[in-house]
């Protein structure tokens, strides 16, 4: 075979592979060091079956804290408090015993053809090999997708339909 | 070199721009309509995707998990429409389009889509469920076409038996008195009565609005593509054989119209839908073709009884005998075959009454003929005038219970056969899962219904969001059926007509705790 014809093979097998991942709505930053500051990059690379996106909805893994969204242009950003799952110590003593635990991104329009990445900071858990997750809903003119399957034991994310955008903690250097 | 590598490069980034961004391919729409209620069978079956797919499987299953329509391994260039034809002269039951495709991106999917042809009626203990709407067939005529078409049918296979019969008895056995022109009045009759129910089989697959519609060159157009055509064609050559028979005196031409109508009649309806293409629809036509001789004996035997002269009819009924019993071994035989047949395949509900019907009025010809062949024609032979009245009332009665199993077969013919209308609840399966975030499901299966109780975490009633089932068959390769289920109080319901002959169902529910967790839970529901 000609070098030609193995460098077209090897190229379109790795192809193949790629738009498998782009379907979903992932991290753009899968891996990163536990109980450190984290940027979140949630990547929204299509509507719902052709529906454009009006609304996206994420709740941050339980452990993480200080979490600040990023506005967006367009976009009405607000924020769901609740209780921590684990209370953090604020550095003076005290506890934070409550904080953010959901991100809207609303009345927005991000049509089927475009894409965009919706972002927030925080402070991951301190829990090192742990994979934590971002359940997130895509809400749009018709429809609504739901990226909220938690793999069971055993299983990957690329076992799922609608997995959740997942981030794998790793530990300090 | 250079221009190789550039053409990887090419490649490569051509490669990029045509991996698409979507999330797998799903169906956007179908024809019919995922759960619909049709009157009348569609010609054909389109699936919608979002983006074109490449069809791995595509088949119309039927409510037995038999495959009715296309099948595996389908080849083509990526589309995002396709089309399944459906056979001729569906029978009305429930049907499931089970499918699987590879969207752009290389994942398959797969689905499913359920519909219903003609009146299935609710499952036993129904009460408020809203899936099912019995207007549905009178909003457009489908009631009134049915019975225009049962009614049809009836007029014509009386003429049938009375022409085609009569006639090979006039070849065979004898002239009682010039009825060869009574005989031969029949056949227009049958000849009209054949078209019209061809064109009736149109307006049916058309779902046309009764009765202005049967004028319509769009029906006659179906009509023609539909095997009533066929089944017509072949029948209008059986009344042709038949007049020829009666202008020559010939006994081949009579036969033939015989063998020309069996063959015909066997050429639609249950018969033409048979997986076994050679053994049903043979047995079908030995039935009708064995039918036409012993039916058709009943007129000419009556004017023979009516005439004057006992011993001629004597002689005539004898003649008879042994054609009669022929005819009646091979009806029962070639019945027996068919019963046989279709109680291996399952159960026959409302199908298997009305073959009882038949049954029951067929022993009552028997009994009348054993008594004209032991007491009757003897007495006639003898010479005794007294027995001509006997003759007479007995075939009269006859023709009253001839009449009555054609009107039963013109029922039969319109009833599905997979005992789709089983009253009898089946056994209830049940099975218990435990499922993600504490939550428990109990699913019970009673023939097409599925019903679920979910318990919380600690046993405190479920309030989720929202219920959704995904529901395969394996058996049947059907996959990724999607059926919201209808909440009444505590329970959940799915009635899927389509599932109520399946023996192993797998249900996987997913339950929508709130806007960010999802349990899912997976039972499996029959051996």
């Amino acid at each position: 075979m000609s070098f030609t014809v193995k460098a077209v093979a090897v190229a379109i097998a790795a192809l193949a592979a790629i738009p498998a991942a782009l379907a979903h709505v992932t991290l753009e930053q899968q891996q990163a060091v536990a109980g450190t500051t984290y940027k979140a990059v949630l990547r929204v690379p299509h509507g719902c079956a052709g529906s454009p996106t009006t609304a996206v909805k994420v709740r941050v893994p339980d452990g993480m804290t200080g979490v600040k969204p990023m506005p967006k242009p367009g976009w009405q950003l607000s924020t769901v408090k609740g209780k921590l799952a684990v209370p953090v110590s604020d550095g003076h003593g005290g506890q934070i015993t409550e904080g953010v635990t959901e991100v809207h991104w609303t009345g927005g329009r991000l049509p089927d053809e475009h894409y965009d990445e919706f972002v927030l900071r925080g402070t991951l858990p301190n829990t090192p090999n742990a994979t934590v997750h971002f359940p997130t809903v895509s809400e749009c003119e018709t429809g609504v997708e739901r990226w909220i399957e938690i793999p069971a034991a055993g299983k990957t994310s690329s076992d799922y339909k609608y997995p959740a955008p997942s981030l794998r903690l790793t530990p300090r250097p | 070199m250079t221009v190789r590598v550039f053409l990887a490069c090419a490649l490569l980034v051509l490669g990029l721009a045509a991996g698409r961004a979507h999330a797998h391919a799903g169906l956007t729409a179908s024809i019919p309509a995922d759960g619909a209620r049709l009157a009348a069978a569609p010609a054909a079956i389109e699936l919608r995707f979002n983006e074109p797919v490449t069809p791995l499987r595509l088949r119309l299953v039927d409510a037995h998990g038999r495959t009715v329509a296309g099948g595996d391994g389908l080849q083509g260039a990526p589309r995002e429409i396709l089309v399944l034809a459906v056979p001729r002269d569906l029978p009305d039951g429930a049907y499931v389009v089970a499918y699987r495709v590879i969207s752009a991106d290389t994942h398959p999917v797969s689905g499913a889509v359920a519909f219903v042809v003609g009146d299935v009626p609710a499952a036993p203990g129904h009460g408020h469920d809203h899936n099912h709407d019995h207007d549905h067939d009178h909003a457009h005529g489908g009631g009134d076409w049915q019975a225009a078409s049962v009614l049809v049918r009836l007029v014509r296979d009386a003429a049938l038996a009375v022409g085609i019969g009569g006639i090979f008895f006039l070849t065979w056995i004898g002239d009682p008195g010039r009825i060869a022109r009574a005989l031969v009045a029949c056949l227009p009759v049958a000849a009209v009565a054949t078209v019209l129910g061809a064109g009736i089989a149109g307006a049916r697959a058309l779902d046309a609005s009764f009765p202005g519609d049967i004028f319509a060159a769009e029906v006659w157009r179906v009509a023609v593509a539909t095997s009533a055509a066929d089944s017509a064609v072949m029948l209008v050559t059986a009344i042709g054989a038949a007049a020829v028979a009666v202008a020559t005196q010939g006994r081949l031409a009579a036969a033939a119209a015989l063998a020309f109508a069996g063959i015909g009649a066997a050429l639609t309806g249950h018969a033409a839908g048979a997986s076994n293409p050679a053994f049903l629809p043979a047995a079908y036509a030995v039935h009708v073709a064995a039918a036409l001789v012993w039916l058709g004996a009943f007129v000419p035997l009556l004017v023979a009884a009516r005439g004057s002269d006992a011993r001629a009819a004597g002689r005539l009924a004898r003649r008879f005998s042994p054609f009669g019993i022929a005819a009646l071994a091979a009806l029962v035989a070639a019945a027996t075959a068919i019963v046989a047949h279709r109680l291996a395949r399952g159960g026959l509900g409302e199908y298997g009454l009305w073959l009882s019907v038949k049954g029951g009025l067929l022993l009552a010809l028997v009994a009348i003929a054993s008594d004209n062949r032991d007491r009757v024609v003897p007495a006639l032979l003898a010479g005794r005038d007294d027995a001509r009245g006997w003759l007479a009332r007995n075939l009269r009665v006859d023709i009253a219970l001839g009449l009555g199993v054609l009107a039963v077969t013109a029922v039969l013919v319109h009833t599905d056969p997979g005992g789709g209308h089983d009253h009898s609840p089946a056994p209830a399966l049940a099975a218990v899962q435990a499922g993600a975030e504490g939550f428990a499901l109990t699913a019970t299966r009673r023939g097409s219904r599925i019903e679920m109780t979910l318990a919380g975490p600690q046993g405190a009633p479920a309030t989720p969001l929202a219920v959704e089932c995904v529901v395969s068959v394996p058996g049947a390769e059907i996959d990724g059926l999607r059926r919201v289920p209808i909440r009444h109080g505590t329970s959940y319901v799915i009635d899927e007509p389509a599932l109520a002959a399946a023996s192993r169902i797998e249900l996987r529910v997913e339950i929508l705790i709130d806007a960010f967790r999802k349990a899912v839970i997976e039972v499996a529901l029959g051996e």
